[in-house]
């Protein structure tokens, strides 16, 4: 829902639904600075956030699809925190390396860290909501 | 048998970071990283709540708990701190209508149209603050029983 949602936007926008496009654009820049110049486009309008998070939100969509591939959904499988810490490097090097000027971060770049970042911490969300649907909060 | 500890504090110690971090200008601008100050927020209400635990273990409907009340708590200290430092929605507006070239032209009127009406503004960015605040502070309370419970 909150992919197909950051695709909608540019959609309903092309499509002239503005207020429909507007309200999803507007719900997405509480949490994302939407600069067209660090986002991707569609129809000539830029998605509703920017390239890393698109690859966070796509990555982690991409995670919890491919989990029961690689996990039991019955047995809380966990990977070792130490994965979590590390998947979030490159996002750290994007930056910090980006704004030392030692290098010049693409839009590709932004995307493939953040995918990288999002697909690892899935994988840490997703036997939590299973167990959380399977038992009622609270109990 | 073993009682669990007040969830209460922790999520009002979890809503606190979440609030000071979405609340105060420029310190704000972590949360435009998919909301990491409200996944942090959640996460530390975790931490905070295993603190307390002593013999009963840490289960994800806790997290799932304590994330949701740490992202309600922070919604309504962000609030109160905008309304401290004196941060206007309606100026707020006005300000991103400088940097008109840098928002989605979709974005840009429907906020002219809710220049018009203050009230519906105030209460539009409340209603997607709430929805915004669960699912990130659920998300973090989560993450954080998966990072934070012992192995098996």
């Amino acid at each position: 829902m909150w992919c197909v949602m950051i695709v909608a936007a540019p959609l309903l926008a092309h499509l002239h639904h503005n207020i429909s496009s507007g309200l999803i654009y507007f719900f997405f820049s509480k949490i994302c600075h939407q600069m067209p110049d660090r986002s991707f486009s569609i129809f000539g309008k830029q998605l509703a956030v920017c390239s890393r998070c698109s690859g966070l939100y796509f990555g982690f969509l991409a995670g919890s699809l491919s989990y029961p591939l690689f996990h039991s959904m019955k047995i809380k499988q966990i990977p070792d925190r130490k994965l979590l810490l590390l998947s979030g490097v490159p996002v750290a090097l994007d930056i910090g390396l980006n704004i030392t000027g030692f290098w010049q971060n693409t839009e590709f770049t932004r995307l493939f860290t953040g995918f990288i970042l999002g697909f690892t911490a899935s994988w840490y969300a997703v036997p939590g909501f299973c167990n959380i649907r399977w038992k009622k909060l609270g109990s | 048998m073993n009682s669990k500890p007040d969830k209460l504090v922790p999520a009002v110690i979890g809503g606190a970071i979440i609030g000071v971090i979405s609340g105060i200008p420029f310190l704000n601008f972590i949360n435009c990283f998919c909301c990491a100050g409200v996944i942090l927020g959640g996460f530390f209400a975790v931490y905070f709540y295993k603190k307390n635990l002593v013999d009963t273990p840490l289960t994800y409907n806790d997290g799932a708990l304590l994330g949701l009340l740490a992202g309600i708590f922070g919604l309504v200290i962000s609030t109160i701190l905008e309304q401290i430092i004196g941060i206007n929605s309606a100026e707020m507006i006005e300000q991103m209508m400088e940097y008109a070239e840098e928002i989605p032209p979709e974005t840009e009127e429907l906020l002219r149209g809710l220049m018009e009406n203050r009230g519906g503004f105030f209460m539009l960015e409340t209603a997607l603050g709430l929805v915004i605040n669960a699912v990130f502070g659920l998300l973090g309370g989560i993450i954080g029983v998966a990072v934070l419970s012992k192995r098996r």
